[in-house]
């Protein structure tokens, strides 16, 4: 995997001056992409975010702690990890979607296309 | 907040192990920190410091005093000094039980949180920004101590393995250095540990989203989807951000296997539906040219995350309804010249020479897209006459 990876951090001081400049010409990551454009404050924002932590409820509630801690972002659990997994209700992937459709625009373009005559077609097979 | 009522939640906290007690008494982002800031910043700092050895034990005298050096160096809105009075809050609070692990995740986290700062500070000043790069050398060093703990399981830091091996990932990731990550994951497959299963779900998720990510760019896409997909079913729905990445990268590494996600999944994840939408719909119709355009018209995006070339893999799929069209357009006919296929590629303005269908269309017969042989001598396909276009999903 080593290969796709650029070896510098993702901020240096000739981005910090030239913000936005030609920060095209210094990400470039070697081998799987060729270019990458801005990717600044995209990747910033891209990270896989904390979870609320799931062992706050057994704070006690007589400290000062709770006190201090109500607009505390550590403490708030509002994730609910016991609702039931996404994909035992609703029908998520399909891997038979094959549809025989034919009367859509496009195909009726292709069944013209592949219908005229190209002068030299080969004739059909005699078995 | 007094200086003696810091203490004395202090030590109340430590005396009930009270992890999450302990973690808000060391935050910097706690709601009383500017208060007892404020109140540090008028005490002699030579009086402060006998007197937290004098009511504090080993090792919280020294985190404490750490800690207060911290937001000292924040009042005077000096965040590289501030970093640098962090950096040893980890080591100082990773040899401690199962019960510290709260604060250890967060003092990581504000490491970080600093370190990102302090960097920002280095680069106003024409200096190398290397807190961060540090910071992650050091929230592996976190990762370590968890790992090796040998004490008892059910005190042991072991617990603290999986979300330290996440929140590394993610700062590897961050600083551009994935390449490390392979080591964290050699480590977690030689050493005994309790099953992923075992432990909370938030840490799972973040393993297997990163875990994903790094197959992903090893293209070991079949490892890779299992993780996505383990950590899309764990990941709970109102985490909808988290839930758009794993499905970011989920979809790619399904598409190029003929498995495409619903259209209700589509319209819960409106922000996956626009990166991905125009290529399923594309698939789904056999309209390559569709496919062409979005490749062009989403590139830049798809190439910042790392997606691009695997979604241009799907493209197969693509081509592959197109020549059933072809087939069923042609009155289902098992002999086929090849001319057709290649006047449907010309009007998906795919302009390649003869050879290139015949390579296309080997390359489906050898995957199992196709049943059927070429005939070279006629340039003919010959289609099975019982299902020549299996279902691409139960091909892998």
């Amino acid at each position: 995997m080593s290969s796709n990876q650029p070896s510098s951090s993702s901020k240096t001081p000739q981005q910090a001056d030239n913000a936005g400049g030609d920060k095209q010409q210094q990400q470039q990551t070697p081998a799987q992409k060729e270019t990458i454009p801005q990717l600044g404050a995209l990747e910033e924002d891209d990270e896989f975010e904390e979870f609320a932590s799931e062992e706050v409820e057994k704070w006690n509630p007589l400290t000062l702690i709770q006190i201090w801690s109500l607009s505390f972002n550590f403490a708030l659990d509002t994730l609910d990890w016991n609702e039931t997994e996404e994909d035992q209700e609703t029908h998520l992937w399909e891997d038979n979607w094959d549809d025989e459709d034919v009367e859509d625009d496009f195909s009726k373009q292709l069944r013209l296309e592949i219908t005229k005559n190209s002068g030299n077609a080969p004739t059909p097979m005699k078995i | 907040m007094n200086m003696k009522t810091y203490y004395d939640s202090f030590k109340n906290c430590v005396f009930n192990e009270d992890g999450d007690g302990v973690k808000v008494l060391l935050s910097i982002a706690a709601p009383y920190a500017k208060d007892l800031t404020l109140k540090l910043s008028q005490l002699n700092p030579k009086k402060l410091e006998l007197e937290t050895h004098r009511l504090m034990e080993s090792p919280w005298d020294e985190l404490v005093l750490q800690y207060f050096k911290v937001l000292l160096a924040i009042y005077k809105n000096n965040y590289y000094e501030a970093y640098r009075e962090h950096y040893n809050m980890i080591v100082l609070a990773s040899n401690l039980t199962r019960w510290i692990l709260p604060v250890l995740y967060m003092i990581c986290w504000e490491t970080r949180e600093l370190a990102d700062k302090a960097d920002d500070y280095l680069i106003d000043n024409d200096e190398d920004p290397k807190c961060l790069e540090e910071a992650a050398r050091n929230i592996n060093k976190g990762f370590s101590t968890c790992i090796t703990d040998r004490s008892p399981l059910t005190t042991s830091r072991k617990w603290g393995v999986y979300y330290m091996a996440g929140f590394a990932f993610k700062t590897y990731f961050k600083v551009r250095q994935r390449n490390l990550c392979t080591n964290i994951l050699r480590s977690i497959k030689v050493q005994d540990l309790p099953n992923l299963g075992q432990y909370p779900k938030s840490h799972q998720v973040t393993f297997l989203y990163y875990h994903g990510r790094l197959l992903f760019l090893e293209a070991a896409y079949q490892q890779a989807e299992e993780k996505f997909v383990a950590a899309f079913k764990k990941c709970p729905r109102n985490a909808k951000r988290n839930k758009e990445l794993i499905l970011r990268y989920l979809i790619p590494v399904l598409l190029i296997r003929g498995v495409l996600p619903s259209r209700e999944l589509l319209a819960r994840y409106p922000t996956t539906n626009e990166l991905y939408g125009p290529f399923i719909e594309a698939i789904r119709s056999g309209n390559v040219k569709k496919f062409e355009e979005a490749l062009l018209q989403k590139e830049k995006i798809l190439v910042a995350y790392e997606t691009f070339l695997t979604v241009e893999l799907a493209r197969e799929i693509s081509i592959r309804i197109l020549f059933k069209k072809v087939y069923i357009l042609n009155d289902r006919e098992s002999r086929i010249p090849l001319d057709k296929f290649h006047k449907a590629l010309k009007f998906v303005g795919l302009n390649v020479e003869m050879t290139e269908v015949i390579w296309f269309m080997a390359e489906m017969i050898r995957k199992g897209f196709i049943r059927g042989y070429l005939s070279y001598q006629k340039m003919f396909l010959v289609l099975s006459e019982i299902n020549p276009f299996p279902p691409v999903g139960n091909q892998c």
